[in-house]
């Protein structure tokens, strides 16, 4: 499973894709655009909304790929601005009053079959988790998500919603309980008290 | 960055693995020559866009929503004083001289006046339903004076849409149905406010849509 900072482009390949050089442009997005996609997947919910920041997403690298320096991997470089444009939509007003009219019309706002992966085929337990990570309310994915996979702390993640840490913290106790719910059902108290 | 080896909550040890177990890699949408076209289309918006008149058109447009949402704040208390100065007009001719060639805007302005009728003992629920409609025939006609949506929308903002105008619709023909079963003045009142509302946050969506797509 690779990481994005594990995503390696020789620096001769950083410097022709910033003098314009399309066939080293298009090596970085192959290096980096599966490793993108799954985060703004994670993040976003929906897979139409995943194309959409994806595509900004990537636009942003290339655009900003001059003033990229390597004092960091390139992939932690992108990481970096794929949150930024998926935390900027779920703070967003258009966010807000989309879940709010997805909650006016049915109490779900998003399906759980909305985050399951496009790859075909996937493992039982893969699916049960994905299924689980949907569950949640957008906030509280991203919150676990970053916390838990791309190993944000709770400072940076207030930093990066603009919020305090405990509400980071909150967010992911709320995510666990959810989560530990959906693995572990709470057991029948009847069978339990019956003698 | 924590350390994702010390489990943050040691009732749940396993919910931290379990994610991490996920593939974090996924297929793009999309190869790279799709990319470049996708992202020259919407260059080619954002170029597209930049015009004066453009601009021009935005700056008047939130000009008119400053003016409504301020009417909206004063219209309150400025009904009292109306009441006082201004002879009782029926909600129907109200409704006749907003379809004239004044525009819109002053259809806008003479809604508040339904307080006179409240003077005058009538109806309620007459005065907010012939408000209500006034105000959203007014901003149907601003709606219908904004730039057609961008070549490229966002998908968030274009759900918004049509789920406004889902709504939006949902209530017409609710209105419709209450007109022809008899008419039900409070619920007539009703579902016009919560059209108002609906056609309001349409006009606010596109606005900020228009806006955003202009801006570089």
């Amino acid at each position: 499973m690779a990481r994005f900072v594990e995503i390696d482009v020789p620096p001769d390949v950083l410097a022709s894709a910033r003098f314009g050089s399309e066939r080293a442009q298009a090596a970085i997005y192959a290096a980096v655009a599966p490793a993108t996609f799954g985060l703004v997947r994670r993040l976003a919910g929906s897979r139409a909304l995943a194309e959409d920041l994806f595509q900004e997403t990537m636009m942003a690298v290339f655009q900003g790929l001059s003033g990229f320096r390597g004092e960091a991997p390139l992939g932690a470089w992108v990481r970096q601005i794929a949150v930024s444009k998926c935390l900027m939509y779920l703070r967003s007003p258009w966010h807000c009053a989309r879940l709010r009219l997805s909650s006016e019309r049915d109490s779900n706002a998003l399906s759980l079959d909305a985050l399951l992966p496009a790859t075909p085929g996937p493992r039982a337990e893969s699916l049960d988790v994905e299924r689980a990570l949907a569950s949640l309310a957008p906030t509280a994915r991203a919150v676990v998500w970053l916390f838990e996979v791309e190993g944000y702390s709770h400072e940076e993640i207030a930093q990066s919603f603009g919020r305090s840490v405990s509400f980071s913290k909150s967010q992911l106790a709320r995510a666990h309980t959810r989560l530990r719910e959906w693995f572990e059902p709470p057991v029948d108290r009847q069978t339990c008290t019956t003698p | 960055m924590h350390n994702p080896l010390e489990p943050s909550n040691s009732q749940m040890p396993a919910c931290g693995d379990r994610l991490r177990r996920l593939p974090s890699e996924m297929l793009p949408p999309y190869n790279w020559q799709e990319f470049q076209l996708r992202s020259e289309q919407r260059c080619a918006a954002g170029k597209d866009g930049l015009d004066w008149r453009h601009v021009a058109a935005a700056a008047a447009l939130l000009l008119i929503v400053c003016g409504i949402a301020v009417w909206g704040r004063v219209g309150g208390s400025g009904r009292h004083v109306m009441a006082e100065g201004i002879p009782a007009e029926r909600p129907a001719d109200r409704m006749s001289n907003a379809r004239g060639p004044a525009g819109d805007v002053d259809a806008l302005r003479e809604v508040p006046s339904g307080a006179d009728d409240v003077r005058s003992g009538r109806a309620g629920a007459d005065v907010q339903t012939a408000d209500a409609a006034l105000r959203s025939r007014a901003i149907e006609s601003w709606l219908a004076t904004l730039p057609r949506e961008p070549v490229v929308v966002r998908v968030g903002t274009r759900a918004a849409v049509a789920r406004l105008e889902d709504r939006i619709a949902q209530v017409d023909d609710l209105l419709t149905s209450v007109r022809l079963n008899g008419m039900h003045a409070d619920r007539l009142a009703v579902l016009q406010q919560e059209r108002v509302r609906l056609v309001g946050s349409l006009a606010q969506v596109r606005y900020a849509e228009v806006v955003a797509s202009e801006s570089p």
